[in-house]
């Protein structure tokens, strides 16, 4: 990322301001994402999400009704992407992020193995589990729509490579590239899956309500 | 207790250069070292269990694991860690006083769905982990059909992982079955492991390869050897002609030490000097009392040197060669130009050809031969490029850990 004396004093005025200056770096750094589940470049809501949970620091001032932003901010917000493009998960980035300098977020940044490096235990037994517990704090693949929810960030469907299907009214699920399986136990455990999946998205929109 | 192996040292001039000389370093375990006794084994599996493993694979694959515990004994540990979309260690590090019961548990294994291959590797790691002692020889088997698709999946994490587990004692092999696995990722792990890189075509040949690794095991003199290669005055290190994993402060990292089982190393040097010497610096991890052992030698460009020892250094250098051919053959059938792969073929049968011409008739050099020949046969039909690929890989990948068939080795 150019840290150039202009990028350094670059002000956002907004939420707005701050996502389109992070969309404009991230379509160079971060990776494409496999299965879609959080949104490439991030908008308003996810940004105040963000604030609320403490990710990105709270604006330098206001101005007038606008929230004034920074290098730091922008900072974050691009370090943050760059995990989940990596499958972290919210909390897993949070605990990486915490009381980081803002070298430190640059060097996650270029290098994000930096957020863990490779355990230090001496010992292969401590040296494994160390990776394994590292390994928990990522998102392992499929990621539940409450999940995607409860993490503020929601799955942005992209038409022409995402088949939306209704079950029933009120409950819709989207397929891309998927095989099903063919296994019997496979798919119970599949369908169990489905179910407590809109089960735990229903009890959330309720509580919303 | 005297180590068992030795720094050889064989030199010959580069043809068609003034000042350039080929410098073999071989490093040689006594083969009868181990004879008579074994170390006692640590032996895990990860086993690859899913979905793509179900029918005549998952069959093979469990009597394979079932003849590994029928060679083990009362003195070696045996684990068993399936893997699909989760990990489950369904044999726990355990030493094999009861086979038979094993042998059950291994004949209950059923498929799952998905790959989490790294999360595989690394339980079995830790079962492996859990029973090493001083004299014990530790190794996984990663064995698997498919493409890691859960968890972890970027190469250079897996291969950089695999290479610290080598260094904390356990060595990792990896057995790729059948096409659809990435045989990249497998022979790098096994790279960078220490181990062994086994590609299985068919279902039942699996029983042969797991025994062989078991074998292999019983066979170790020394885990996770470097050499270190230091031009003195007067002298120029070139190049190696090994393509080896990684290169660190303490050197290059080679495959572990087996008895009777030479390591030869390749090195261009240029001497501005008569006198110009090259110090080689060996260190190893001894499977006698797991400390850190090391061997010096130096050497002299100019020293003169018998034909015979020459022949040996031109046909390394030959076979180096038509390795680093063969690797720029994948990278051009990458880029879809099989045409170009073909030609770069045919340039190693004409430098084995040369090198016969030039050193007298030799099986190793035949036998590379007839694999060239069979790899060009295979590109002009075209029919299955990325089988022809996976052997281009391995063939790699045996010339550069020295993996050669073994009755062929006349060194």
């Amino acid at each position: 990322m150019p840290t150039d004396q202009a990028l350094l004093a670059s002000k956002y005025h907004g939420t707005a301001e701050l996502a389109d200056a992070a969309a404009r770096y991230l379509s160079t750094i971060a990776p494409v994402q496999q299965r879609g589940t959080v949104t490439d470049t991030p908008d308003e809501r996810t940004i105040r999400y963000y604030i609320s949970e403490e990710l990105i620091s709270e604006p330098e001032r206001k101005q007038g009704t606008a929230s004034v932003f920074g290098y730091r901010h922008l900072l974050e917000l691009l370090v943050i992407k760059r995990l989940q493009a990596l499958n972290y998960r919210i909390r897993a980035i949070r605990e990486v992020m915490a009381g980081k300098t803002t070298a430190q977020l640059e060097a996650i940044l270029d290098e994000p193995e930096a957020a863990h490096p490779m355990p230090s235990d001496p010992t292969p037994v401590g040296f494994l589990e160390g990776i394994l517990a590292q390994e928990k704090d990522k998102i392992s693949g499929w990621q539940s729509p409450s999940q995607a929810l409860h993490s503020g960030v929601l799955t942005q469907f992209q038409p022409t490579t995402w088949q939306r299907v209704e079950v029933e009214p009120g409950l819709e699920i989207h397929v891309r590239d998927w095989t099903p399986p063919t296994e019997h136990q496979v798919r119970q455990r599949l369908a169990k899956k489905l179910l407590e999946a809109a089960v735990e998205a229903a009890r959330h929109n309720e509580k919303e309500r | 207790m005297t180590e068992p192996l030795s720094l050889q040292i064989a030199l010959a001039p580069v043809p068609e250069s003034d000042d350039l000389t080929y410098v073999l370093v071989r490093i040689a375990p006594q083969a009868s070292y181990t004879s008579g006794r074994r170390p006692p084994l640590n032996f895990g599996i990860a086993f690859d269990r899913s979905s793509s493993m179900a029918g005549k694979k998952l069959q093979h694959a469990k009597d394979a694991a079932c003849a590994v515990v029928d060679l083990l004994s009362a003195q070696d540990t045996f684990s068993l860690v399936a893997f699909d979309t989760d990990t489950e260690v369904v044999i726990a590090a355990t030493p094999v006083t009861d086979p038979e019961a094993l042998k059950q548990v291994i004949s209950g294994l059923r498929t799952g769905d998905m790959t989490a291959l790294h999360a595989g590797w690394a339980s079995t790691g830790i079962e492996v982990g859990r029973r090493i002692g001083a004299g014990t020889v530790n190794r996984i088997v990663l064995l698997t059909d498919g493409i890691a698709n859960v968890g972890e999946q970027r190469p250079e994490i897996l291969i950089a992982r695999t290479r610290e587990l080598a260094k904390r004692g356990i060595t990792t092999s990896t057995i790729g079955l059948g096409q659809d696995f990435n045989e990249d990722l497998l022979i790098a792990m096994a790279e960078a492991g220490g181990g062994n890189a086994a590609h299985i075509a068919l279902p039942s040949d699996l029983e042969a390869a797991l025994i062989a690794e078991v074998k292999d095991a019983w066979s170790l003199v020394g885990h996770a050897p470097t050499l270190k290669l230091k031009a003195g005055k007067g002298l120029q290190l070139v190049q190696v002609l090994n393509h080896f994993p990684a290169e660190t402060a303490e050197g290059f990292q080679l495959s572990d030490l087996r008895a009777g089982i030479p390591i030869n190393v390749m090195a261009v040097v240029a001497a501005t000097e008569p006198a110009g010497e090259l110090e080689i610096m060996l260190e190893w991890t001894s499977t006698n009392d797991a400390e850190r052992k090391s061997l010096t030698a130096i050497c002299l460009p100019a020293e003169p040197m018998t034909p015979d020892a020459q022949a040996m250094v031109h046909k390394m250098a030959c076979l180096l060669t038509i390795a680093d051919l063969k690797r720029q053959a994948v990278q051009c059938l990458d880029a879809g130009r099989q045409n170009e792969a073909r030609g770069l073929i045919i340039r190693g049968l004409a430098l084995a050809v040369e090198t016969i011409a030039r050193i007298g008739e030799d099986h190793l050099l035949r036998a590379e031969m007839k694999a060239l020949d069979s790899l060009e046969a295979e590109l002009i039909r075209a029919s299955d490029v990325q089988a022809t690929r996976k052997q281009l890989t391995y063939q790699i990948f045996a010339t550069n850990t020295q993996q050669f068939p073994r009755n062929l080795i006349r060194l």
